[in-house]
């Protein structure tokens, strides 16, 4: 059976263990919040510290660089404007220097087959290494596997002539360095 | 009583003051985030505009190396007055040593530019393919400046007649 108590007092009055058991939690409570904006505070700072210094370095580094560019760049002017003929005649010549005749020889002997004959050459030093040929040949199929051997190399035939029974071609093409 | 009521009272209000800081904290934090992504940019930025000045820099100390390159390369390339004899005298051994006699090599001076003056040479061979082919490939294995700007190979038999056109480069 349940026991009924009766509260007869005249004024209320408070639970002293109660009343504390909830203000260590509020006091808890305000520790915990406080912690939290403090330790949030403090990291942010000490983040922002370090990012800032780093940041002020780079932009150090920045400014040094370039002022470095800057008299970089204006000497480079100076030596283009000094050198760039020089260079460029250096360049030129080393151009033509490398120019190998004899790889172009090659290259012909390559794609020749024994029925073609060529009766003149013509070898030019130059970027597009133009090439000119007078040939003869016999027979008509190894005319045009030589035709199909030189279709990459920009093949122009400038003339054909049926001589009883050989044909004579002129044409001209192009071998540039880094087709060899 | 009144001391409890009190008690309360502050200790609500610290509550609600840590809370607020709690929160503030926090958006604080967010807004620092943001200037960080700044920053973070900056740094980006910063990165290419290093691989830029490092570019640059390479630019720089290549053609710092130039004029010494320049040098090296008149040096040990280009014909003087002295090596442009030996030229001449390598050219007649390469054509013995091919079988072949030369009977008219013309040499044509050119004008000078950049210190550079240019001979024109040109000469007419017969022979073997085989013996034009090593002669030339003789010819442009020498280092000096001197090369081949024209052939001409006319074909009739076993004998092979050639146009050869050179040109070399004195120094001064």
């Amino acid at each position: 059976m349940k026991k009924i108590t009766y509260n007869l007092a005249a004024a209320r009055r408070i639970d002293g263990r109660s009343f504390a058991f909830r203000a260590a939690i509020l006091v808890l409570s305000i520790l915990l919040f406080a912690g939290v904006a403090i330790f949030n505070l403090v990291r942010q700072h000490e983040k922002n510290r370090v990012e800032k210094s780093k940041a002020g370095q780079l932009g150090q580094r920045i400014d040094e660089m370039r002022r470095q560019s800057d008299r970089q760049s204006q000497e480079l002017t100076a030596w283009k404007n000094n050198w760039k003929a020089d260079l460029d005649t250096a360049n030129a010549l080393i151009e033509r220097k490398i120019f190998s005749f004899a790889a172009r020889l090659d290259f012909l002997e390559r794609i020749s087959s024994p029925g073609i004959r060529i009766r003149q050459l013509s070898l030019v030093n130059g970027a597009a290494g133009q090439v000119g040929m007078i040939i003869t040949s016999r027979s008509l199929k190894e005319l045009f596997a030589l035709y199909k051997k030189l279709a990459p190399y920009e093949l122009v035939i400038a003339s054909e002539t049926q001589i009883q029974d050989e044909t004579q071609v002129s044409l001209n093409f192009n071998i540039p360095n880094e087709k060899l | 009583m009144k001391n409890y009521k009190l008690a309360v009272t502050t200790l609500l209000v610290l509550l609600v003051v840590s809370a607020a800081g709690s929160l503030l904290s926090i958006a604080y934090g967010s807004l620092l985030g943001l200037s960080r992504q700044n920053r973070l940019n900056r740094f980006a930025a910063f990165t290419l505009q290093e691989k830029e000045f490092q570019k640059l820099n390479e630019q720089y100390q290549d053609w710092k190396k130039l004029p010494e390159e320049l040098r090296r390369f008149r040096r040990d390339f280009i014909i003087s007055m002295d090596d442009f004899a030996v030229f001449r005298r390598d050219l007649n051994s390469c054509l013995a040593d091919n079988h072949f006699h030369a009977a008219n090599i013309t040499f044509q001076f050119g004008g000078r530019q950049n210190k550079i003056r240019k001979v024109n040479i040109g000469f007419v061979l017969q022979g073997t393919y085989r013996d034009l082919k090593k002669f030339i490939f003789d010819m442009e294995r020498k280092t000096k400046m001197h090369f081949f700007t024209r052939i001409e190979l006319n074909g009739a038999a076993e004998m092979v007649n050639g146009n050869f056109s050179m040109e070399a480069y004195i120094g001064e």
